[in-house]
């Protein structure tokens, strides 16, 4: 088991929601 | 976006710093190259906070860090820590994480689940309130590659992404919050991509970088093929014991009474001791005499989650990199020597001396943190600059077919040389072969041409991992005593004669490191 694994079994709805809200193109396009 | 702080790190010190600029009334940029909290070391903590209590007074809390850092610390800064402490904890609980009073003086995060890791409740706590602040934009997958200079002042970020852009953000003040540089080594218990990039930002930018010889190694870290490399979580329970291959145990072996506390305040000797032993042959954890009923406690419910069998097979460990406890200068309020430049958490040099007290890194990531914020916003509050980004396009590609490529190989041969050259356990002979080792590796690397944008950013990775292993040879050289942390197995007794803090200038066009020596701060 890699140590991400372990990790995303905390954090599956984190991750998902994170990358739903920020990712970076999105963050981008809305401050230029 | 007017008055704007850029946040690079997202771990707790970052994350603390993004929360206490967005409260002063700043628009924060959080950059991280992963996800928010993810990829930090923050999230693999013991969720221990070390800090005086009603019972335990900010002076006693002082002496005791002091001494466990064998009075390297700057004690000016470690006052703020024991001052700043008690509202830190409270300022936790505001933010809806559990942190209970422990007994011997410490506080910790609560896991929901007794297999869950505490830094894991912590981190994601600390997202959540990420989340809900309005005034925080993340920006996530962006690697900082340069700090930005304007008349001697910092004023912005440039980086890359995976999607093989370039972007220069300015904005009047910065906060670095990149982490420590433990990754370097071989053995380590670190998240494999912190390998000291932001000292290297940090020295290429000006600053000068203190105490780089003094690296803390946790005692017992899992070394089994297929687990992860992580630290098995103290308290350990009664019937573990460590052992070797024999079957000896160790503790017994070298007059340890207590393996708890020795974890706790003798990491030094027990890392050393390991290390020998693991030079011998195999060094396990041996859980098979600990009652069945332990297993669904924390921390072994969290072994749980791994496929190996703790209960009947004795575990491979040896000790690990765990933590820097040099680095850059700040004053009381976070600032550095550069204007528009903060730094916070472990990538800071001050606190802890030669060695770290158990539960200090936390503790000062959050007060250094939410000092470091409340500048930063200050700053940009009083600045004129505004916030701007440029972007264009990076002559890369950005697949991810070609992989690696070489840089594999030199990650391996630079972690095999910080390991054996700039370790546990050191030497006159091994820091000049390792000096002369790393050499050679960082000028094999500057001829490598990345043929992709992630090759771009692993060849940064370890031009940043070669600049801290020769800052570690660099420091050590000279100093020949033994003190907390840093042992040299040639001068390995301490020697008041070197009550004093490095300090390393880089100067950048020379590719040049210059080594002083300072009395220590009172």
């Amino acid at each position: 088991m890699t140590l991400a694994l372990l990790l995303m079994s905390y954090f599956q709805q984190t991750l998902d929601c994170g990358n739903e809200r920020v990712g970076g193109r999105k963050f981008l396009v809305g401050v230029i | 976006m007017g008055k704007t702080v850029i946040v690079v790190g997202a771990g707790l010190a970052g994350m603390m710093a993004a929360f206490a600029a967005q409260q002063e009334g700043a628009e924060v940029v959080l950059i991280t190259r992963g996800t928010v909290g993810i990829g930090t070391n923050s999230i693999l903590s013991n969720g221990v906070f070390s800090g005086p209590t009603p019972s335990y007074s900010e002076e006693t809390y002082v002496d005791d860090t002091l001494n466990i850092g064998r009075l390297l610390n700057h004690k000016p800064l470690l006052e703020i820590i024991a001052k700043g402490a008690s509202s830190a904890f409270d300022l936790l609980r505001s933010l809806g994480l559990t942190v209970e009073e422990a007994p011997n003086f410490y506080h910790v995060v609560k896991p929901p689940h007794p297999d869950m890791i505490p830094g894991v409740a912590l981190v994601k706590g600390l997202i959540e309130v990420m989340k809900n602040s309005s005034r925080v934009q993340h920006f996530t997958g962006f690697y900082v590659t340069e700090l930005l200079t304007k008349e001697g002042a910092v004023c912005g970020v440039r980086g890359i992404n995976g999607r093989g852009r370039e972007f220069s953000i300015y904005a009047p003040a910065v906060v670095l919050a990149t982490g420590g540089a433990g990754a370097i080594y071989r053995t380590n218990d670190n998240q494999k991509n912190i390998m000291g990039q932001g000292y290297y930002l940090a020295a290429k930018a000006g600053l000068d970088l203190w105490d780089m010889e003094f690296v803390q190694f946790i005692p017992i870290v899992i070394m089994e093929p297929h687990l992860p490399s992580i630290m098995l979580f103290s308290p350990y329970p009664d019937g573990a014991k460590l052992i070797n291959e024999a079957g000896e145990d160790l503790a017994q072996k070298h007059g340890i009474d207590n393996l708890n506390d020795a974890v706790r305040k003798r990491r030094d000797f027990l890392s050393i001791m390991l290390y020998k032993e693991s030079c011998v042959g195999p060094v396990f954890m041996d859980y098979r005499g600990v009652p069945l009923s332990a297993w669904d406690n924390h921390p072994l419910a969290l072994l749980g989650k791994m496929k190996f069998d703790f209960k009947t097979k004795p575990v491979r460990v040896s000790p690990g990199a765990h933590f820097f406890m040099g680095g850059i200068r700040i004053n009381g309020l976070c600032e550095t020597a550069v204007p528009g430049l903060f730094g916070c958490g472990e990538i800071v040099w001050g606190v802890h001396g030669a060695n770290r007290r158990a539960g200090n890194a936390l503790t000062e990531c959050v007060v250094l943190g939410t000092i470091a914020g409340k500048s930063a916003a200050t700053q940009a509050r009083n600045s004129v600059d505004k916030f701007t980004i440029e972007e264009k396009f990076v002559d890369l590609p950005t697949e991810r077919s070609l992989g690696s490529g070489p840089y594999r190989e030199f990650r391996d041969e630079i972690r095999k040389v910080a390991w054996e050259k700039a370790g546990i356990v050191r030497s006159k002979e091994g820091l000049q072969d390792g000096l002369d080792s790393i050499g050679e590796i960082e000028s094999q690397l500057c001829k490598m041409q990345p043929q992709n944008v992630f090759q771009q950013m692993l060849h940064t990775d370890l031009m940043s991992a070669c600049f801290v292993v020769r800052t570690i040879l660099t420091a050590s050289l000279p100093r020949s005593e033994s003190r907390g942390s840093f042992y040299r197995s040639d001068f390995p007794q301490e020697d008041d004669n070197w009550l004093k803090n490095s300090c390393l200038k880089y100067d950048a066009v020379q590719n040049n490191l210059t080594l002083s020596h300072h009395p220590v701060e009172r």
